[in-house]
């Protein structure tokens, strides 16, 4: 999946445009990214990669840029 | 309980909170029921409890009503009472017909405290909690704040405390009371740095709820803290209620 694609995933999961969605999007600095969307952003990207993400990972996924990184680990290219 | 009761339709009862007083250094009272159906009759009742919490020198008196009872309002302002915050009680009524694992993976590693955590617990309590009667109350210091909570664990060792640990941290609590098929939701919560957390932590605690065989449970939350409505809402709690807390502070 591609760089769109993962914009995509976030845009879709937030319910937000897909111009929204940049490498500083954090965690907790719109309403839409709150402790609710959270997980549901992390299955959503765990499915649209076909992944398992460990806990440390999902409390790090705090910004698009760090989604980017961690995806990395498990051997997504985005 | 302490109660004064004029006619059938006026009384108000009240205790003693201690959890307050160790943090308050003077006695701190609760009222725990008002009823009045005149003006004339509440501001009554009201002249003979300040009577009363005078002659105790109580510091700290704390009330909470529903935010609909016009009356009650009116008569605790007219008495120097003020509104220092609101809650939501909330409460699932359908815990054996919900599935919260479509919400979210849940949370592996909740376990029952042990002395061990305490030092954490403590520490997650004093840094981790912004909202609470006291947390709220504009006339108290956050620092007041902090320790009543922390003071607070101590009251609640009978409880069911349960504990999430990461890398050797205590980074989440759950603390709840059960009686028969219910329980009460004490407090449930994550450190600031996993706050991304809460959802797996709260469908982990209510998952096992189910598994007990629990029917409903019940909790309050303040209405200021609408990340945890959220996610209450989310997890398909109803909301029954809304509370206006108020407090008097007493100086001698």
């Amino acid at each position: 999946m591609s760089h769109t694609a993962l914009t995509a995933v976030f845009a879709e999961t937030l319910g937000i445009a897909e111009e929204a969605v940049n490498d500083e999007l954090s965690f907790n600095t719109i309403p839409e990214w709150d402790s609710v969307a959270h997980m549901n952003l992390i299955a959503a990207i765990e499915a649209a990669y076909d992944i398992m993400m460990e806990t440390d990972d999902v409390i790090d996924l705090s910004s698009v840029a760090r989604a980017r990184q961690i995806l990395l680990k498990y051997e997504v290219v985005v | 309980m302490p109660k004064l009761e004029l006619d059938p339709d006026h009384s108000l009862s009240w205790r003693e909170t201690p959890w307050d007083a160790r943090v308050f250094l003077m006695p701190t009272w609760e009222i725990q029921t008002f009823e009045a159906r005149t003006q004339a009759g509440g501001e009554e009742l009201l002249r003979q409890f300040e009577t009363q919490a005078r002659e105790t020198h109580v510091g700290l008196v704390f009330t909470r009503l529903l935010a609909d009872k016009a009356l009650h309002k009116r008569l605790l302002g007219d008495a120097g009472f003020q509104h220092v915050e609101t809650s939501l009680s909330v409460s699932h009524k359908q815990i054996q017909r919900t599935d919260w694992a479509k919400l979210s993976r849940p949370l592996p590693g909740l376990e029952p405290a042990t002395d061990q955590d305490w030092p954490g617990l403590q520490r997650l309590l004093s840094e981790s909690f912004d909202h609470g009667r006291f947390h709220e109350d504009p006339w108290l210091t956050p620092g007041l704040a902090q320790q009543r909570y922390v003071r607070w664990l101590d009251d609640l060792r009978t409880k069911e405390i349960s504990v999430w640990r990461h890398h050797n941290q205590v980074q989440g609590v759950h603390i709840q009371a059960v009686t028969g098929s219910s329980a009460e939701l004490i407090l449930t919560g994550v450190a600031r740095p996993v706050s991304m957390l809460a959802m797996p932590l709260w469908v982990t605690a209510l998952t096992r709820l189910k598994e007990r065989g629990i029917v409903d449970c019940h909790t309050l939350v303040s209405a200021a803290n609408t990340g945890v409505i959220n996610l209450y809402a989310r997890l398909g709690f109803h909301f029954d209620n809304t509370l206006f807390g108020y407090h008097k502070l007493y100086k001698y």
